[in-house]
Formats: C-alpha cells, sequence, structure tokens
C-alpha cells in the first residue's frame, strides 16, 4: 500500500516534508484570477513523471487549454493520457455551451450543478487508477464556482463524501477555494472537512495554517518562473 | 427492466442510476415526461446516447427552476392515464426546499398512482439529516438501491440483488450465474453441456476447483463437489446463482436448502434446478413441495424440458 508521495516542487521539500501521506485533502485558499490553475498543473505533472497518476477536475477552463497552458511550460500530457495516468473531468465545457463530448482521458460533466456526475466520474477515474497504482494525485479547481451554483450545504455534503472517497482510494491533492469571496462560515466550514490548508495571498505569498504532517517552513514566497512555481 | 409500479431509486453517489432509469424508459414504451433538476434537456440528451440510450422524440421535458409549486403543477396538467414520469434527481429538490420536499413528493406520487401513471424518483444518497432518509422511506411504497463497489453497480431490490454494469451499448446485467448443488447433483456434467466451446477447470486452491463454460453471452461458474460458499463470495458480481438438485436423494434436498437460503442471504436471483437425470419421474412443481420454497423462486426442470436453458437465461 501507498505511504507517501514525493512532491518534487522546488522549495516545496521543507514545506510538505520529503514523503507527503496520501489520503489527504488540502484546501488551497488564493485570490481570484491568481495562477493557481498552474500549480496544480504542476503538482500533477510532478506526478506523472515519477508514474503516479493524476486527475484534475476543472469548472473554470477547458482541459484543452489547460493543456495548453502546461504545454507552454514545458509539461507535456498527452503521452500521460495515452497511458491512462493522467484524466480529466470537465465540468467547465458543456456548461459554458461548447460543443464537446467526452474522450478516454476527459469525463465530461454538465455543470456544477451535477454533483452526482461529478461524483460518478471521480469514482470511475478512481477504479481506473486503482489498476495502474497505489495512490494517485488530484487537483480540484473550484470550489467556488460549486458555491456560486450551489447553497453552502449541499457542497457540504458532497464534501464529506468526495473527501473520504479520496481518503480510502489514496488520493491526494488540493481543492482551490477562492479568497475573499465567501464569507467567513463557509471558510470555516470547508476547512474543517479537509486535512489541512494552505493560504496564498496577492503577492503568491504562501502561509500554512494547518498540515497533517510537520512542516519545518509555514511561510514563503511563490515566484513562477519559466519552469514553473518555486517556493522561496 | 421493467417498471412496474412506481419507485424511488436510492443510489450512493458514486453509482450510475441515471441508465437504470434510461433503460426503464426504454422498456416503458409509454409517454414520458423527464424532470431534470440538475442538467439541462440538451446535456441530458448527449450522455443518455453515450450510455447507449436514445431519448423517443415524444418524450417530454419539465424544468425545474427552484420552484417546487410551479413544478408540481406543471406535472400534473401534463402526466396522463399510463404515462411515466421520471424525476432525476430528487436531491436537489430536497437541498432546495428542506424536509417540507418529501411530503410534496409523497403527495405527487399518491396523485399519479390515482390518475394510473407511473413515476421514478431518482435519489442520491449525500449525507442528509436522519428525517431526510426516514422521512423518503416512510413515503415511497418501493425502494430500490444501487451502490456502487469497485466499479460494478449492484441494483437491489424486494432482497434481491442485481450486478450490472454501464457501457456505451447500454446497462448491461452481469453475464455470470454461479452453479452449485449438493455433491453428485449433476453440475459439472451441466455445466459441459450447455458449453459453446470447450469448458474450462481451475484449481482454485486444494480444496476448490472451479468450473467455467460459456454459453452465448452468459458465462456458468460452478465448484465441484459441495463447496459452494467460497463461490458466493468470490463471484459476488454474478447475477443469479443456480442450485442443482438431484430429487432422488433425500440428503441432496436437505443440503439444498442450507444452499438456498445461504444464496438468497447473499442476496442473489435463484434459480433451481430440477436435475432428474435418473428418471425419478419427480416434477419441478414436486420439488417446489419439497424444498418448500416461494414462488418468486424459479424452480425448472433441466433434465426434460427443451429449450430449459433459454427459459433459464431469460428468467
Amino acid at each position: 500500500m501507498a505511504e507517501g508521495i514525493r512532491i518534487g516542487l522546488k522549495g516545496f521539500e521543507s514545506m510538505f516534508t520529503k514523503s507527503f501521506p496520501v489520503g489527504n485533502s488540502l484546501l488551497l485558499l488564493s485570490p481570484p484570477l491568481s495562477e493557481v490553475s498552474i500549480l496544480g498543473l504542476e503538482f500533477l505533472y510532478d506526478g506523472l513523471k515519477r508514474g503516479e497518476p493524476g486527475v484534475y477536475v476543472t469548472l473554470d477552463d477547458s482541459p484543452e487549454s489547460l493543456k495548453l497552458k502546461a504545454l507552454k511550460f514545458g509539461w507535456p500530457l498527452s503521452n500521460a493520457e495515452n497511458m491512462g495516468l493522467m484524466r480529466w473531468i470537465d465540468v467547465y465545457s458543456i456548461h459554458a455551451n461548447k460543443d464537446v463530448k467526452s474522450t478516454e482521458s476527459i469525463i465530461r460533466v454538465g455543470g456544477p450543478l451535477a454533483l452526482t456526475d461529478i461524483s460518478i466520474a471521480l469514482s470511475q477515474v478512481q477504479a481506473g487508477f486503482h489498476r495502474l497504482s497505489g495512490s494517485y494525485r488530484f487537483f480540484f479547481d473550484s470550489l467556488s464556482t460549486l458555491l456560486l451554483y450551489n447553497n453552502p450545504n449541499t457542497i457540504y455534503r458532497f464534501l464529506q463524501v468526495i473527501t473520504s472517497k479520496l481518503k480510502m482510494s489514496n488520493g491526494v491533492g488540493f481543492f482551490t477555494l477562492g479568497k475573499g469571496m465567501h464569507d467567513e462560515k463557509v471558510n470555516m466550514t470547508i476547512r474543517h472537512l479537509m486535512d489541512g490548508a494552505i493560504t496564498l495571498n496577492d503577492n503568491l505569498e504562501l502561509s500554512v495554517l494547518s498540515l497533517p504532517v510537520v512542516s519545518e517552513t509555514r511561510f514563503g514566497k511563490l515566484t513562477l518562473t519559466r519552469q514553473g512555481f518555486v517556493l522561496q | 427492466m421493467e417498471l412496474k409500479e412506481s419507485l424511488l431509486l436510492w443510489s450512493s453517489p458514486f453509482a450510475e442510476s441515471e441508465a437504470f432509469m434510461l433503460d426503464m424508459i426504454k422498456s416503458s414504451g409509454s409517454k414520458t415526461f423527464i424532470c431534470l433538476t440538475d442538467k439541462d434537456s440538451k446535456t441530458f440528451l448527449a450522455e443518455s446516447e453515450i450510455k447507449g440510450y436514445k431519448i423517443n422524440r415524444a418524450t417530454k421535458f419539465l424544468n425545474y427552476d427552484g420552484d417546487l409549486k410551479k413544478l408540481f403543477s406543471k406535472i400534473k396538467k401534463s402526466v396522463a392515464k399510463g404515462s411515466l414520469l421520471c424525476v432525476d434527481n430528487i436531491s436537489r429538490i430536497i437541498d432546495d426546499h428542506g424536509i417540507s420536499a418529501i411530503s410534496g413528493l409523497k403527495n405527487l406520487n399518491d396523485e399519479l398512482t390515482v390518475i394510473g401513471a407511473k413515476a421514478l424518483f431518482l435519489f442520491t444518497e449525500w449525507p442528509y439529516e436522519d428525517d431526510v432518509f426516514s422521512g423518503l422511506r416512510s413515503s415511497f411504497k418501493e425502494v430500490a438501491t444501487i451502490n456502487e463497489f469497485n466499479g460494478i453497480n449492484y441494483f437491489s431490490l424486494d432482497g434481491t440483488t442485481t450486478p450490472y454494469s454501464v457501457t456505451s451499448g447500454g446497462l448491461k446485467v452481469s453475464n455470470k450465474i454461479i452453479v452449485i448443488g449438493p455433491e453428485k447433483s449433476g453440475k459439472t456434467s451441466f455445466i459441459k453441456s450447455v458449453s459453446n466451446n470447450k469448458s474450462v477447470f481451475d484449481n482454485f486452491s486444494n480444496d476448490l476447483t472451479i468450473d467455467y463454460a460459456d454459453c452465448d453471452e452468459f458465462q456458468f461458474i460452478g465448484a465441484s463437489g459441495s463447496n459452494y460458499s467460497p463461490l458466493l463470495s468470490l463471484f459476488s458480481d454474478a447475477s443469479s446463482v443456480l442450485i442443482m438438485v438431484d430429487p432422488s436423494k433425500h440428503e441432496s434436498i436437505m443440503d439444498a436448502k442450507s444452499m438456498i437460503s445461504s444464496s438468497v442471504s447473499n442476496g442473489f436471483r435463484v434459480i433451481i434446478g430440477n436435475n432428474d437425470f435418473r428418471g425419478t419421474g419427480l416434477k419441478a412443481s414436486d420439488l417446489r413441495q419439497l424444498l418448500g420454497v416461494s414462488d418468486d423462486i424459479k424452480v425448472i426442470d433441466l433434465f426434460s424440458e427443451p429449450g430449459v436453458l433459454k427459459r433459464l437465461l431469460n428468467y
């Protein structure tokens, strides 16, 4: 059974320790429009290089444009898609009236109201990953979009089910939430449903609110380079 | 799968219940009304095609915009005797209106029953308060559940579980049939006789040998001797258990009784095969009496009836 993953992003070793335990969901609180999607792509690509499967659940962008974004940083994802290691759950495109269909690597879901379809898609992806590896990475971007369309209690129930499934299936990754977009009660309840939380401000300064492991560093500044993010 | 009366389809958040609804719509042949609460009809139609179902043009979609009174009024105006109403999914309605929505849904269901229409309500079991679950259970006469485990969906109704998967060709019920029975009841001979190809066996362990045989699109799986328990857990995704009984042996009847009860308690659909290869003249109806099984368990004559296999598979 998988015990932990190594996060190979530059500078992250001291924050996440050498081996980060699987089965944990972390909340990434960040200002809207900050490039958290790049962080998500880099986090998944880092795993793919080690043969760890990854799933990106996107509510704010299409997988096609995210793939293009990744390619600009030198992170080709097509090979991993062909090997079944990289999967997408696209909750954006159909809702944005794009004329698209599901593919081998992309499961399209009708929109942010279709929570059952999102959970079924996650379950299908997890079952596929289970045949390939003991653990997998995920990036869910973002909970804020879900909260725009659903009432908070509905999302809490959804998260209770999803995080427990991610835990049982050895998933590890992030749920993003827009900073300043929701009231404090919503933020705190969602934090309560997670295993840890990290916050990012407008200057890309990162601080650990809580983590399921002891971290040497609790603060840092992210810099976006041509090769991706570096934490200093 | 045909809908006999109004049904609440209660599914786990990871189980594919929409395919089940589509299959029921296909089998019903009735004028259908679909109320979608979390997606639009265009998306639903596209997803239905991916799941292997083409929705009839006569099907009408009823919009839900959060106004429950308006929705109920639209339903009552549209749905007539003999029609089928599908609500996908009532969890959204409960999210929006709380527990009060349940009594509204119950009243709607009662009114539909009075006018002679059937309804299928899909419900996703998110972690609601207990009163939502108990309210739903007490409001609907027929409740079927759908659970998911390792990519296989399990549909349960009236204590019988049917495993199925969703493919691009529609809903596929598991093609596996477990063959068990007391010693020397003719299991291996039966498996060999129905096989399209040469049947194979697998020495699974020192005390368990498993026989496999393909017959058309079905797969029969049997174990030698009377060691049947491991099969029930190893092949929990099987659709049915065929229990072979040699009616000439008294002890065979006793053993079969415990096999029936064990298979039923494991949620399997049970078929009893009267394998009168010794020619006692005992018929399926006699064997039913000897075993004391209820009418919902099928007992068939395996040896004497022509086309028995077809009957078995169509059951």
